[in-house]
């Protein structure tokens, strides 16, 4: 248990929002070459997300610009006369936190884990799970990262391996399998659920927290008093910067301070972990940070799935170019044809 | 009509619609800056700080941007850097990524110059840059009139 309080993230579930914040520009911002480049920029908290699609759709001067769509929308993005679909590979890495707090199971074991990531076809999950809108990772880092580990590869799958593994790890006839997810990813964690019966022939369960719940079992997670009942749940934690990316996603998933560890403190990975925290060479940090995601992915110490891209809509006179680790919109202009010039419209 | 607007000036207007959970950075982000930034691909660039350096394993050293204002026209240098140093130190957890973005106890700053300070941490702090960008340096007036939670809650734990 952790006994330093507060040192796992602050969940965000609900936010009291104004309905509109309006940005004016600093017209004596330093960086000139950069921007601004808008006069104001207006984040409107008064549509829900559908309605705020639906205009930026169908509509000129409602709504210019949409995040997080759906990947299953993005292809009435596409079919939009007003407006354009814009991907990139984000700021969130998706992977599944074993209980290694369980006592009839064993996720201490690398078998078992190294079985659980044999028995799922993440290419099949990136396509049906995210239309295509994602990326492999083979372990935490993504392949965009500056400190990503290019020898590594993805884990396929083999059922026959994953099966004798399983066996191995001693898993009890009978025993279900369970998964929790947070709504957002019920459909991602079906497909595992559907993979793993096949490959593994056990019994998987999903469990879905509703958004209304999810504080509370993210709160069970982080503060590690309770035993949590399931076995994997899913987590997509941010990334500020790629640049030492497992104090982002690594840290979490697996550290000392983890929000997201299920289980004992692993001693390697805190060795591997403070190694890089300690290192002011920055080129050197880059290496050590690889070697900190080689050792996760050596140990399979989570369920590897992918990296979702953040999908936009955004309105065909808007000329935005999106940030990985962030959203700004400091260097998005409009053409004169855009309704904010235009006092026809 | 459509008017030609200045060169290089700002034009336009959009409206956005943005439900990510952490829309509270990226509108923090927009309004205040840090010493470090982050570019299109999540490298860590200089923002306020035009300069960055490791004096020694414990010392980090930040040259400031000289000629920057503030909307309000308040000129920025050492003693903004200092002012939100102090003023985040009485919160045991400010920021809503958690207290591992925290500087360590026991990291000092102290002005070289109206325009550089240096970072004095216990220990190396490899990961210095990266916290840096969850630390803010806004106008005298926002410490002053509203501070981060100071005014609606009366506290900023949770609120960086």
């Amino acid at each position: 248990m952790n006994k330093k309080p507060f040192s796992s993230t602050w969940f965000t579930i609900n936010e009291d929002r104004s309905p509109y914040v309006v940005l004016h520009a600093n017209p004596s911002y330093w960086d000139k070459k950069r921007g601004p480049k808008l006069q104001s920029i207006v984040f409107r908290n008064d549509l829900t997300k559908d309605e705020a699609l639906y205009l930026c759709l169908n509509t000129e001067g409602e709504v210019d610009l949409v995040t997080n769509v759906q990947p299953e929308h993005a292809r009435f993005v596409h079919s939009s006369p007003y407006a354009k679909l814009i991907h990139i590979g984000g700021n969130r890495v998706l992977a599944g936190t074993f209980n290694r707090y369980q006592d009839d199971v064993n996720f201490n074991d690398r078998n078992l884990r190294l079985a659980l990531n044999l028995a799922i076809n993440r290419t099949q999950i990136v396509n049906d799970g995210f239309y295509g809108y994602a990326d492999l990772v083979p372990a935490l880092t993504p392949p965009w990262a500056f400190d990503f580990p290019e020898e590594l590869i993805p884990t396929g799958q083999n059922s026959q391996l994953a099966r004798q593994l399983l066996q191995e790890a001693q898993w009890p006839e009978g025993r279900v399998l369970r998964i929790a997810t947070p709504k957002s990813f019920e459909n991602v964690a079906r497909i595992i659920a559907s993979q793993m019966t096949i490959s593994l022939q056990i019994k998987v369960e999903v469990n879905v927290i509703l958004p209304e719940e999810e504080l509370k079992w993210k709160r069970v997670l982080a503060e590690k008093k309770l035993i949590p009942n399931w076995d994997i749940f899913l987590a997509n934690p941010y990334a500020l910067f790629y640049e030492g990316t497992p104090a982002y996603f690594h840290r979490e998933f697996l550290g000392i301070d983890g929000a997201f560890r299920a289980g004992p403190t692993l001693p390697e990975f805190d060795e591997l972990f403070e190694d890089m925290a300690s290192e002011t060479d920055q080129q050197l940090l880059l290496e050590k940070a690889k070697n900190v995601d080689r050792f996760v992915f050596n140990e399979a110490l989570a369920l590897f799935l992918c990296a979702p891209h953040d999908l936009y809509a955004v309105n065909r006179h808007v000329k935005f170019k999106p940030y990985r680790t962030t959203f700004e919109l400091i260097d998005t202009e409009v053409t004169e044809l855009h309704w904010s010039r235009n006092s026809f419209l | 009509m459509t008017v030609n607007p200045e060169e290089g000036s700002p034009v336009g207007s959009i409206n956005v619609v943005d439900s990510s959970p952490l829309n509270w950075l990226y509108t923090l982000f927009h309004a205040v800056e840090e010493a470090v930034g982050a570019d299109h691909q999540g490298r860590i660039i200089p923002s306020l700080a035009k300069k960055v350096h490791w004096v020694d394993e414990t010392t980090l050293e930040l040259e400031l941007r000289k000629g920057v204002r503030f909307h309000n026209n308040e000129p920025f240098n050492a003693d903004y850097v200092l002012r939100a140093f102090n003023e985040i130190k009485p919160w045991i957890a400010p920021h809503p990524p958690g207290t591992w973005v925290n500087l360590p106890d026991g990291t000092r700053l102290e002005k070289e110059d109206l325009y550089k300070v240096r970072y004095y941490f216990p220990k190396p702090e490899g990961l210095a840059l990266g916290k840096l960008r969850a630390h803010h340096f806004t106008n005298m007036l926002f410490w002053n009139q509203l501070g981060f939670g100071y005014k609606k809650l009366g506290t900023a734990e949770g609120h960086w």
